[in-house]
């Protein structure tokens, strides 16, 4: 994967996450929805930790290297 | 995109109401140096900042800023909890009541609604820098302003460090404004807008 796909792929994940927690929060003892919810959510945690080491942080409190690198490389409203 | 922390930037904890400052207070959710014009002014000036160290601190101050607005709209909500129509007669809040009971809406301490006209996003980045630093000498006040009418040490605490707040972001913006400068034609700053100007 690259950059694109990878960042692509954790839209999906997140879009998934946001999907299921709007529908737990109207259905908070859905036992099918948060297993939905934790299957999405380990995919998206791994892959995101993943995209942040090779291209950086995608928020200022997960610049894990010792110099910062939050302000580097394109924004996101520049487009590809 | 952003994602939401259910926790406060700083704690609000105030047990004794007091509507009378509410109707002040609100003025930091919708007045014109409140944190939702803030919050707007810097999260729009974003699009045109051509340097990636400004726009990293004009979309987290700009961030920071929904993080204040939830603080006075805690502080205004803790404010005229579990009143009496009798209470909010006495205390001046009648005309607030009326539209809203005790829901948060964001208006200005005179009751004029919020707007958009409050903030400024020119496209240029010394002239909306200016404003940023303007902007947040002006909330300053407004706190500053704030602090000598309050009384109660659990509205002052929180109100003590979203004037402080406004004193970093000062600071911060001052420096950007210099790296803006030093990125510039020296002998003439306004010789090209960086932001709209073809490559000079």
């Amino acid at each position: 994967m690259n950059q694109n796909e990878c960042l692509q792929q954790l839209q999906i994940y997140d879009f998934a996450l946001q999907e299921a927690a709007l529908f737990l929060n109207s259905h908070p003892n859905n036992a099918n929805a948060i297993q939905y919810y934790h299957i999405v959510q380990e995919a998206s945690q791994q892959l995101r930790e993943h995209y942040q080491a090779l291209y950086g942080p995608l928020s200022n409190r997960e610049n894990d290297e010792d110099r910062w690198l939050y302000i580097n490389g394109k924004w996101p409203w520049e487009g590809e | 995109m952003w994602t939401y922390e259910k926790k406060l930037q700083f704690p609000v904890n105030i047990r004794q109401s007091d509507p009378a400052f509410a109707k002040i207070v609100i003025t930091q959710i919708g007045g014109p140096d409140g944190e939702l014009s803030a919050s707007m002014r810097y999260l729009n000036q974003r699009y045109s900042m051509p340097y990636n160290r400004i726009r990293a601190m004009l979309t987290d101050i700009g961030t920071e800023e929904l993080a204040h607005l939830e603080m006075v709209s805690a502080i205004v909500y803790q404010l005229t909890r579990e009143l009496s129509v009798e209470e909010i007669k006495a205390e001046g809040f009648d005309a607030y009541y009326v539209d809203h009971t005790t829901g948060i809406w964001p208006q200005a301490a005179s009751g004029a609604a919020f707007t958009s006209a409050y903030f400024q996003s020119k496209g240029d980045p010394i002239t909306d820098l200016m404003e940023d630093m303007a902007a947040e000498q002006k909330a300053r006040t407004t706190y500053e302003n704030l602090l000598r009418a309050a009384s109660d040490p659990e509205v002052i605490a929180p109100l003590k460090f979203l004037r402080e707040r406004e004193i970093v972001h000062f600071q911060r913006f001052g420096e950007a404004l210099s790296y803006v400068q030093s990125q510039l034609d020296e002998d003439n700053y306004y010789r090209y807008n960086p932001a709209f100007d073809p490559k000079y």
